[in-house]
């Protein structure tokens, strides 16, 4: 639309520029060409656009013949649906025999014990010494397409059998009308090729299933004796497969006594094992570099026990991945190496989290939009780090502490567990301190009431101790105030 | 912890079909307040006895005599196929008309129990919900959360004004319910149907009211309390709105609670911190206990308020049969499922639409 608008404005000032001076000259083109662009202007050279534009009117063309057609093909379809059957493979065999004479045809696989040999080797648990010799054979194929080729294209012909394998009755007429018309079909091959494909057993494809796996492996019963949620580490991509090709006796047994020994107390090692599956097949010696470098920043035994139970990823942390998370967090909050490394063992998942782009945000977060001050922030990194891992549930609880109970940041930093907790649990019981009249959360009141006390504790507890009431009263509240 | 390990699931898992009456908190959404029961049910059971791993039965004949050995089926483990109850297993319909801001009870059918919800909400009980309204703000969206865009005075609002406004628009939708019905006010036959009961619309496009009462005026503040069906949360907070502007100010609305749904009320309802297996276990007892009683009770059999579009006369025309005492057969009340009729006039309304579009090429 507004394209029209400007070529016709444009033309407009070609056509006044002309009228006015009356010479031709001036105008960049001659009135004599101007009809002529008119014409070649897009917007008026276009035939008129309806809204619903009436159909085109096509010339009365014959319709196109259709291609030859036999009937041969059709009997030949229905008779090789109906007689493929399973059981009487030697027969089967006996016709591809026949059409192997043929030089156009390909070869037809062969049944022989070669052929399954070849299934194993090509099957990824091929390599794992330790499943069980029960063989895993996956559903029978009970049906298959046949598809004519591009000479009867026009009829597009897909035939679907059900359970032809078991179907003996029409098996021994097969061997005749292959090679009766082998003359005639030019698709043929085609059509045998599908039919081998569909009645010759078809190999294992993709990895065999986990509860199929947990019965065979002797190592994956082993883990689930340990404790490891195999389906949380089947759930990630690529882990399962990488698990798979461990051997247990040589690699992953020596690999726990080693973690053990690391200081990963037992009942750790499945938690860790299923969240993070990388444990198993990290080098030893990485792992031994990683505490040799602790020990070098003067971590220590106690805390690096704490770092090494603490954070499922930390092991598997590469070390100078590690020495920059550790950089920034000195840098950016101003520690002394003491701050750093109690921050690190009383809560090791701040440096070892896969999700380091969130921390690094929030950090933004609390100065930007909080307007915690420098002080404030690292105050809140050494007494809730847990916020700092979970931005969401942080603004929501800051909007609710800050603006609408009014706490200030310095409330916010002493009692740093308000910021971690969810609006629905402390909402609730702010309400009901305030029905009371106790909400006083200023320290020189004599009245004073603890803000911990939004979180703390079971429901009965705060009723008792914070608000000095029944559970029913607070109950009631709950159900009949008008405000809640 | 020691109470909830003694217990088995699966025992606690059959009481998990029919009617739970919760207590929705303000601010949250349907969708949320659900998810929430579907996430807390199954962690909840799985902590307790689960259901053992299968044994399986190997014969060893590699070894002179057969060697049978009794193994744990590890393809059956909860370690390896996940725990034994999941969240997308629990299934669920809502029946309530709250949606964002409103709170109060809430009911939802679990499981086997959904049915029971979709009945409960077809045979459209009374629900009464408490509105808070604010004198002298309005906002954008109606409530307190939208942003204010005008603001009046309101010191010469009394309670004597809300009163009589709220008696004024209870009287006009009794007498719209009566009109709809397509009866003489003043006949017998209105007579006999208000001696069933109440009447209920058989549609469920436009909202009754059936009582409005003003019960608390603090000003600015003020609170009422309405009956209806058919409604909508914002249409209740229209409601206040109209209010405000009938008494020549204007009014927000600062909460909405829905404190009865047809039998049920909030002495029924799970609050919050309640949402734990063993008491929505025993909710649900009690919750279908009472719905069988208002089932036995006769209420859902009253007579529909039929609107005016529909075929009335089919209705009205043997006014003198004996069967009157029975309820009206399906064929003419239509169907009792909610959303069969909703589809049944969208249907219809179309056919329509397509016949005259029908007619217009033909021409």
């Amino acid at each position: 639309m507004w394209r029209t608008i400007l070529l016709r404005r444009a033309y407009a000032g070609v056509f006044q520029s002309v009228l006015q001076k009356g010479d031709p000259g001036f105008s960049k083109f001659p009135p004599s060409e101007l009809p002529l662009l008119v014409n070649q202007c897009r917007s008026f050279s276009k035939p008129p656009r309806y809204r619903n534009p009436p159909p085109p009117i096509k010339p009365e063309e014959p319709l196109p013949e259709p291609p030859p057609f036999s009937s041969d093909d059709i009997d030949f379809i229905g008779e090789l649906a109906s007689s493929c059957a399973g059981d009487s493979r030697n027969e089967v065999l006996d016709g591809v025999g026949t059409l192997d004479n043929s030089p156009e045809l390909p070869e037809a696989p062969k049944i022989t014990d070669e052929w399954e040999q070849e299934v194993e080797v090509d099957d990824d648990t091929e390599d794992v010494e330790d499943l069980d010799p029960v063989p895993y054979f996956p559903p029978v194929q009970k049906s298959f397409k046949l598809s004519v080729g591009p000479g009867v294209d026009n009829m597009k012909l897909l035939s679907e059998t059900k359970s032809a394998l078991l179907n003996e009755e029409a098996a021994q007429a097969m061997p005749q009308n292959a090679t009766t018309l082998l003359e005639n079909n030019a698709n043929l091959e085609r059509i045998l090729a599908a039919w081998s494909q569909a009645v010759l057993p078809t190999p294992i494809t993709g990895p065999m299933p986990l509860h199929e796996l947990a019965n065979r492996s002797t190592k994956l019963k082993e883990l689930v004796k340990l404790g490891v949620d195999l389906y949380k580490i089947a759930g990630r991509h690529g882990d399962l497969e990488r698990l798979m090709a461990l051997d247990w006796d040589h690699q992953i047994k020596p690999q726990i006594r080693f973690l053990v020994d690391c200081g990963i107390e037992p009942d750790r090692l499945a938690d860790f094992f299923s969240r993070n599956t990388a444990l198993l097949w990290t080098d030893k010696d990485d792992i031994q570099v990683r505490l040799n470098y602790l020990e070098a920043k003067q971590f220590s035994p106690e805390q690096i026990k704490k770092i090494v139970n603490g954070g499922a990823f930390w092991l598997t942390l590469s070390t100078k991945e590690l020495d920059a998370r550790l950089g920034f967090i000195q840098k950016t909050y101003k520690l002394q190496g003491s701050d750093v490394r109690s921050v690190a063992s009383s809560y090791p998942a701040i440096v070892s989290t896969p999700k380091w782009s969130v921390f690094v945000d929030t950090t933004k977060l609390m100065d930007r939009e909080f307007g915690f001050t420098g002080w404030e922030r690292k105050q809140l990194l050494l007494t809730a780090p847990q916020c700092y891992l979970h931005p969401s549930v942080l603004r929501k609880a800051f909007d609710f502490c800050h603006n609408q109970i009014g706490f200030t940041h310095t409330q916010l930093v002493q009692h740093g567990r308000l910021l971690v907790n969810r609006v629905s649990t402390m909402q609730p019981r702010y309400k009901f301190l305030k029905f009371l009249k106790r909400d006083i959360f200023n320290v020189k009141d004599p009245l004073y009431i603890s803000p911990d006390w939004l979180w703390k504790g079971t429901v009965e507890e705060f009723c008792e101790e914070a608000a000095k009431t029944s559970v029913e009263d607070f109950e009631n509240y709950l159900r009949y105030s008008d405000h809640t | 912890m020691a109470l909830s390990t003694e217990r088995v699931a699966s025992v606690l898992w059959k009481q998990m079909h029919g009617l739970i009456c919760v207590y929705k908190p303000p601010d949250i959404t349907l969708g949320r307040l659900v998810q929430n029961l579907r996430l807390i049910i199954p962690a909840g059971l799985n902590k307790m006895i689960v259901r053992q791993p299968r044994k399986v039965i190997r014969y060893d004949a590699t070894v002179g005599m057969p060697v049978e050995t009794i193994e744990t089926d590890y393809s059956d483990h909860p370690l390896v196929i996940g725990p034994r109850y999941e969240p997308s297993e629990i299934r669920y319909f809502c029946a309530s008309a709250l949606t964002l801001h409103g709170g109060g009870v809430c009911m939802v059918g679990l499981n086997g129990g959904r049915h029971l919800a979709k009945d409960l909400e077809s045979s459209k009980p009374v629900r009464v919900y408490r509105l808070v309204g604010q004198l002298g703000l309005a906002t954008d969206n109606l409530h307190k959360s939208g942003k204010v865009v005008e603001r009046t005075t309101f010191h010469k609002v009394h309670r004597s004004i809300i009163d009589s406004v709220v008696a004024a628009m209870q009287s006009s939708h009794q007498r719209h319910m009566y009109h709809n019905s397509g009866v003489n006010i003043q006949s017998q036959t209105a007579y006999d149907l208000a001696v069933k009961g109440l009447l209920r619309p058989a549609d469920d496009s436009f909202p009754i009211i059936y009582n409005i009462k003003c019960v608390d005026f603090t000003r600015p503040f003020f609170t009422i309390e309405v009956a209806c069906i058919n409604e909508r949360e914002d249409q209740l907070m229209g409601l206040i709105h109209t209010i405000g502007l009938k008494v020549k100010s204007a009014a927000r609305c600062n909460s909405i609670k829905c404190i009865r749904y047809g039998p049920f009320t909030l002495e029924h309802a799970l609050l919050q911190h309640q949402w734990k297996v063993d008491k929505i276990a025993s909710n649900i007892q009690m919750c279908n206990a009472i719905n069988e009683e208002d089932i036995k009770s006769g209420r859902r059999e009253n007579i529909d308020l039929v609107p005016m579009e529909m075929n009335r006369e089919e209705k009205w025309e043997n006014e003198d049969r004996e069967d009157w005492n029975q309820p009206l057969s399906s064929a003419v009340r239509g169907p009792a499922n909610q959303r069969e009729r909703r589809r049944l006039n969208h249907l219809e309304s179309r056919n329509q639409i397509n016949g005259q579009l029908h007619s217009g090429n033909e021409e």
